[in-house]
């Protein structure tokens, strides 16, 4: 028997959420854009450069969301090698560029978002990493 | 005092160590890279620190520090089988262990794999097979 598992009232808790701060969601979608372009143009600038086609191939794109509430923003590497570099070959050291530089870009995105919520009289509270 | 590059050697031990995967890698336990003088092909399990973070205390203390180290098989074989079976003796290895890092002056909190990692890679010289796999291990810990 197959399991399954409901949640319901999520989409109801956002909307309570986002009412709170009605107009923070529109603001962390152009925060959450120049957050990831500075991250990936930090991984440009950590990668090594023989061609120039691993550093060419970091993109940023927003995806799409059906939730006003929520925002998201993907870093990608689409050069077929990038995991060579990034974790090393039998004959060269990994090169950690994406891994640690994407989770930076994360906890400063969070640290955004905390320091818009605490300002307009909110209190954020727990461990969000 | 507390030396975090002990804490890197504390791993190394961990996995140079064990029997099992010795048997599976019987080439060594290497940071960073294999040096070049090891004879090939061969079966060998590379340490490399890949983020670390430290989180601050008052008074300039540490209150606790994050390592995130890539540890990985690297196996010359026609299958992926017996990397992925040195990654399993990996995971067993540190998943969840509580290291003991008394000599680099550290408590250990935890550890936990944070994501996989297996790729082939094509040797240029003939063209047969190096299998990489292993994870990413997050090692918790504060200075004692």
């Amino acid at each position: 028997m197959a399991a399954a598992l409901r949640l319901t009232g999520v989409d109801e808790l956002l909307a309570e959420l986002q009412l709170l701060a009605p107009d923070l969601a529109a603001e962390v979608g152009p925060l959450q854009q120049s957050i990831a372009n500075e991250t990936a143009a930090a991984i440009r600038a950590a990668y090594p450069s023989v061609t120039g086609t691993l550093r060419n191939s970091v993109r940023v794109a927003r995806e799409s969301s059906t939730s006003p509430a929520r925002v998201f923003t993907r870093i990608e590497v689409t050069a077929p090698y990038a995991h060579f570099v990034e974790f090393g070959t039998v004959t060269t050291t990994a090169t950690p560029a994406f891994v640690p530089l994407t989770r930076i870009g994360r906890e400063r995105f969070t640290d955004a978002v905390i320091a818009r919520v605490r300002a307009r009289g909110l209190v954020v509270g727990g461990d969000l990493r | 005092m507390a030396d975090a590059g002990l804490v890197d050697a504390a791993v190394m031990e961990v996995l140079a160590n064990d029997a099992a995967l010795s048997t599976l890698c019987p080439d060594g336990v290497y940071w960073g890279i294999r040096p070049a003088a090891s004879p090939a092909p061969g079966a060998f399990v590379i340490v490399a620190l890949f983020d670390h973070r430290e989180q601050p205390a008052l008074d300039g203390d540490t209150l606790y520090e994050r390592t995130n180290y890539l540890v990985k098989a690297v196996i010359f074989a026609t299958s992926k089988t017996p990397a992925r079976q040195a990654a399993a003796r990996i995971h067993q290895l540190l998943h969840g262990a509580i290291l003991d890092l008394t000599a680099a002056g550290y408590i250990a909190m935890d550890c936990r794999r944070l994501d996989r990692v297996a790729y082939p890679e094509i040797d240029l010289v003939n063209k047969a097979t190096w299998h990489h796999h292993g994870g990413q291990y997050e090692v918790m810990s504060y200075p004692s």
